[in-house]
């Protein structure tokens, strides 16, 4: 009893201990949460309301594009996205997560290093979501879910990509979009942020803020894994416009077809003809109804993805790169096509008289004598375009002068932007007056430039000299030296600027048969033959018919930009009479639209051009071009089109021409598509495309006797204005 | 046997019961909102189950009481063998998922033996130190202690289940300090302990040493340390446990209110962090009750403690306290983010039915000291 007393007496005492002991547990508990609920409530309270609700933004679908029929070439597919959310990495090693990332992807394409660029990229907006990868399968999506506690900062977000449905058909007029960049710095983007698509060419950029439509927002509670649970408030989102087309699809497949056939057959003999472009015009209105461009561009390949290195040689390094569209941004010397502006200026100068008689005897009588492409003895307006006489034109030149013809060339919308609905469009070249005297400046400064600096190299040279001569003899000597070089090299100014700085009369001619400075855009060429086609109401082209808003109603239609060409009713009438002489029995073209009743009747005119650019061979390289119209009486549809290295016109893309009039006009004729071996029925060697050729050759004599110090440059204008679209990868 | 019965009920600590009872309803009005989403979700009815749960731990409660729980001391080598079989059994039968007790299946039943263990170890433990009562003042008289606690905690860290290994740590030295052990001595275990397991660990991670914790348990003492190491990941549990406490501030959100329970911030929420759910939804008013409440537990545990007829009795209610409040100490604690994370349920709030069963038995035990302090005519 007393051990057992004893031993309770120890378990009291301690127990006092022990009770101390768990007092304290309890205070510093209580304490504890004391301090958590009641004095950090606050901060708690708002890193939950931070990690709870989030605002997502709802992005708007894009605007569908349609052609004329409503026939869908541009409409939207769901797909997932990939982000990289840098806010949930704040204080993670990123690199961490984006190894793993990588390795659980296993895309050749997604790179440690590459995904490090891309978050370096966005450094200044690193608030906003960075995409990885757009259109991700979904065994990735799922195999994505499972990890996502591992992969922290990783969203996949469902949106809509761009699907163009017609691959390349239309592609370089339709564009594509890709990933903002140089965008965000324009005020004109700034509802815009980092990963936002924007359109980058055609349609897709001209008409950006149409098929944008706004954003909306949703404010949403998430749980632990970033699941919106449930909606707060919100802000629907309004889909872009839809944008209806003034493109007919139907024909625009004839056209693409047609181009790719003829081309193919134009290669057997012309292996470099890989390039051309061709422009369809509604007359009465200026709407595109079909436009071509080689080689093709598919959208869908560059839709917010990166190219593959072969898919960037093709677009952009190779040659010639398909990713111009060579309809509006191509310049080309337009040869033969020319000469009726050059008629007309000549009709307008009361100088020549339609019906004259102008005797042509294979050569021009002034120098530096350009041969015609053949012998045509007296020929008047009408015969002169139907055999595209050289000595006609030549001497209609001369009388109307080089100020009238760019006067009328103006007229017609030449070396001028068309203004029509899409990037990036071409300039061209007319040598009016205005452009002489702003280029002879240029070139003037140029000369004297050059030869300022041999002089001052001179003086430095002998100045020395003759200051540390030995006596008077030697410094009278070298004086004498020195000034005569100099002499020599005022001389040489002189003859320079005499020569370089002043407008020829050869330069008359050459302008006149469509030569030397000429070099124009192929839509610019459809426009102006579908002003003079349209009794000299000049239209400017135009894409975009209907825009709607998202609920069908319609936004704006296209309103007629028309003008009355300021030159006389009769000497229209006389040239569109005299172009369909060209698809009569003995003009350059008769062959070309056989199939076309004389009911309908065309008006055309060949061309063949020597552009005189790199990668041309003088006298054996040449561009085929072909403007045409139809119906002659009451027209309808213009077109225009260049084949590079097509040799000829007619034989050339004078046969796409063929087939779409054909088509438009419910001829079927011997024009299935299979049947239609166009380049083997109209070859070159044939008697049209003969005269064709030779319609060149004498062009392609005075270039040689005619030094040219801007030709080069030219060529570098015109290939600066390419747009420099590069998506990511090049 | 009426009379037995009508002098059990008699003398019953009604405190302790009322405490009990007021508790459990605590349990159930949080389970429910803790449960919105997963009741849904795994179309299981947490609260009726626990409910359920708790009607059976009542039962054995009440049967605890039959006779008087000092008979155990004489069957303490059965016990503590009957100790050794189940461990040994969990380690070759037992199943467990990263980082859970295990169980073994019995039927539809997860039979956790880790909970029955701790009251075994209680008993038989109680009987070893009640024969050493004032002796244990030498390492030679602490050390063969240690060695009895040893053998079942090498079997659990074998599991390997930290949890229930550091509650028999806690029951140990609870016991011991009872048991009138040196305290200077107990302080140096404690210490060099502790010492050793920074050491250790600190050597793992710089030095690539051999050891027997897991990779998950040893994040869960890093993360401690610094949350924001991983606070996706490992820290996670211990940022959103705070954030969720925190949140709730002095009235808290309101039952079935607080968006981090309604979201599920938390893993498994109805169990290790039922806390965190309690906090949110009840504030600092909520929290400071149930400690309140589990204060008056454990003070009543003491009391009894203190009162009972042998030191046997006494020293087994020392056991069932320091386990409930080592319980109590590592849950609410790693809830607000002063424990390291194991997997320990919080005592009769936590959702589970081994965990709830095993601390009625438990807290049957006190009550039973309790009712046999003085010998009955029965």
């Amino acid at each position: 009893m007393w051990k057992e007393s004893r031993e309770k007496l120890v378990i009291k005492k301690r127990l006092q201990i022990y009770s101390a002991v768990i007092i304290m547990i309890f205070l510093a508990l209580i304490g504890r949460v004391f301090w958590l609920q009641v004095i950090q409530e606050e901060i708690f309270v708002n890193k939950a309301e931070n990690q709870s609700t989030r605002w997502i933004t709802e992005s708007a679908p894009r605007g569908e594009v349609v052609d004329r029929d409503g026939n869908t070439l541009i409409t939207n597919r769901p797909v997932y996205n990939l982000t990289l959310n840098y806010l949930g990495l704040q204080d993670q090693d990123i690199s961490q997560v984006v190894e793993e990332l990588v390795q659980v992807l296993n895309d050749p394409e997604i790179t440690v290093e590459a995904v490090q660029a891309n978050i370096d990229s966005q450094t200044s907006r690193l608030y906003e979501p960075i995409v990885i990868k757009r259109d991700i399968p979904i065994e990735t999506v799922i195999q994505l879910e499972e990890r996502r506690r591992e992969l922290p900062g990783l969203l996949i977000e469902t949106s809509t990509q761009r699907s163009y449905i017609h691959g390349t058909v239309l592609g370089h007029l339709l564009g594509y979009v890709h990933s903002i960049k140089d965008e965000l710095e324009d005020p004109a983007y700034e509802n815009y942020g980092l990963g936002d698509l924007v359109g980058k060419t055609g349609i897709e950029k001209q008409y950006e803020f149409e098929l944008k439509g706004t954003n909306g927002y949703r404010q949403v509670t998430v749980d632990a894994n970033n699941h919106p649970i449930k909606e707060v408030s919100s802000l629907p989102s309004t889909p872009g416009c839809k944008l209806a087309l003034t493109v007919d699809l139907d024909l625009q497949i004839v056209m693409e077809n047609s181009f790719d056939r003829m081309m193919a057959g134009v290669q057997e003999k012309f292996p470099k003809a890989k390039a051309g472009a061709a422009v369809l015009l509604d007359v009465k209105t200026g709407g595109v109804l079909a436009m071509v461009s080689r080689p093709t561009v598919n959208p869908d390949e560059f839709n917010g993805k990166s190219l593959t290195q072969a898919q960037a040689d093709y677009y952009f390094t190779q040659e010639p790169a398909a990713f111009t569209n060579r309809a509006i941004q191509g310049s080309y010397v337009p040869g033969s096509t020319f000469k009726p502006i050059t008629g007309m200026a000549a009709l307008t100068s009361g100088l020549l008289d339609p019906d004259e008689k102008i005797t042509c005897s294979g050569r021009y009588w002034f120098k530096p004598y350009i041969k015609c492409t053949g012998v045509h003895g007296p020929v008047n307006y009408a015969q002169a375009m139907a055999k595209s006489c050289n000595v006609y034109f030549q001497e209609a030149a001369r009388r109307a002068g080089i100020s009238l013809i760019g006067q009328v060339g103006e007229e017609f919308g030449l070396g001028g932007r068309t203004g029509i609905d899409l990037p990036f469009e071409g300039k061209g070249l007319l040598p009016s007056i205005t452009w002489q005297t702003i280029e002879y400046a240029n070139r003037a400064e140029k000369i004297n430039q050059r030869i300022d600096e041999k002089l001052a190299e001179f003086e430095a040279e002998y100045r020395p000299k003759i200051n540390a001569a030995a006596d008077e003899d030697e410094k009278k000597r070298l004086e004498r030296q020195l000034k005569s070089k100099i002499n020599t090299w005022e001389a040489e100014r002189k003859i320079q600027l005499a020569y370089y700085t002043t407008w020829h009369d050869f330069d008359t001619y050459n302008t006149g048969i469509g030569q030397g400075y000429n070099q124009y855009t192929i839509t610019q060429l459809a426009a102006y033959v579908a002003a003079l086609a349209n009794d000299g109401i000049y239209n400017t082209p135009y894409v975009v018919q209907t825009i709607y808003n998202s609920d069908g109603t319609v936004k704006e239609e296209h309103t007629a930009d028309s003008r009355k060409v300021n030159v006389e009713e009769w000497i229209i009438q006389a040239t569109r009479e005299a172009m369909t002489n060209v698809t009569k029995p003995g003009g350059t073209a008769y062959s070309v639209f056989k199939n076309i009743p004389e009911s309908i009747g065309v008006g055309a005119k060949t061309g063949t051009a020597q552009p005189g650019r790199t990668g041309y061979e003088k006298m054996k390289d040449f561009d085929g071009l072909f403007i045409a119209f139809a119906p002659a009486d009451d027209p309808q549809i213009a077109f225009a089109g260049v084949m590079e290295f097509g040799n000829t016109g007619s034989g050339s893309v004078g046969q796409v021409a063929k087939d779409v009039f054909e088509y438009y006009f419910g001829i079927t004729a011997d024009t299935s598509p299979t049947a239609n071996q166009v380049p083997a029925a109209t070859p070159a060697g044939t008697p049209q495309g003969a005269a064709d050729q030779n319609d060149a050759a004498a062009p392609a004599d005075t270039e040689n006797e005619v030094p040219d110090p801007a030709g080069s440059e030219v060529t570098d204008v015109i290939q600066s204005e390419n747009p420099d679209q590069s998506p990511d990868n090049p | 046997m009426l009379l037995r019965l009508k002098r059990i009920f008699k003398n019953l600590d009604y405190t302790l019961l009322l405490t009990i009872a007021a508790i459990l309803c605590i349990s159930f009005v949080v389970l429910k909102s803790a449960t919105v989403n997963a009741s849904i979700k795994y179309d299981t009815n947490y609260v009726l189950r626990q409910m359920i749960w708790a009607g059976l731990g009542f039962c054995a409660f009440f049967f605890v009481l039959v006779m008087d729980s000092s008979v155990f001391a004489g069957f303490e080598r059965w016990l503590y063998g009957l100790n050794l079989l189940l461990l040994t059994s969990v380690l070759i039968f037992g199943k467990s998922v990263k980082g859970a007790q295990a169980w073994i299946p019995i039927g539809s039943i997860r039979f956790q033996p880790a909970e029955l263990v701790k009251i075994l170890m209680i008993l038989s433990l109680a009987k070893y130190l009640s024969d050493r009562v004032g002796r244990l003042r030498t390492w030679g008289e602490l050390i063969p202690a240690f060695l009895y606690v040893g053998i079942p905690l090498g079997l659990i860290l074998m599991q390997p289940d930290l949890g229930t290994g550091l509650v028999y740590i806690a029951i140990l030295f609870g016991m011991l300090v009872v048991a009138g052990a040196s305290l200077p001595k107990i302080l140096v275990l404690i210490g060099t302990g502790l010492g050793a397991v920074v050491l250790w660990i600190t050597g793992h991670f710089l030095w690539g040493w051999w050891m027997p914790l897991k990779d998950y348990q040893l994040m869960r003492l890093v993360v401690f340390v610094n949350p924001d190491v991983d606070p996706r990941g490992w820290g996670w549990n211990i940022i959103q446990a705070k954030i969720t406490v925190g949140s709730g501030g002095l009235w808290g959100r309101g039952w079935g209110q607080g968006p981090q329970t309604l979201n599920e911030f938390l893993p498994e929420q109805w169990t290790d962090f039922i806390f965190c759910v309690l906090g949110e939804e009840f504030g600092f008013i909520g929290a400071f009750v149930l400690l309140l409440l589990f204060f008056i537990l454990v003070w009543r545990g003491i009391r009894i403690a203190g009162q009972a007829k042998d030191v046997y009795g006494s020293l087994v209610a020392v056991g069932v306290v320091s386990m409930i409040i080592f319980h109590i100490l590592q849950n609410i604690g790693m809830a607000v983010g002063i424990m390291p994370i194991t997997g320990i349920p919080l005592p009769l709030v936590s959702y589970g039915g081994n965990s709830l069963l095993a601390n009625m038995i438990a807290l049957g035990l006190l009550m039973n000291i309790h009712l046999y302090k003085e010998p009955f005519i029965l």
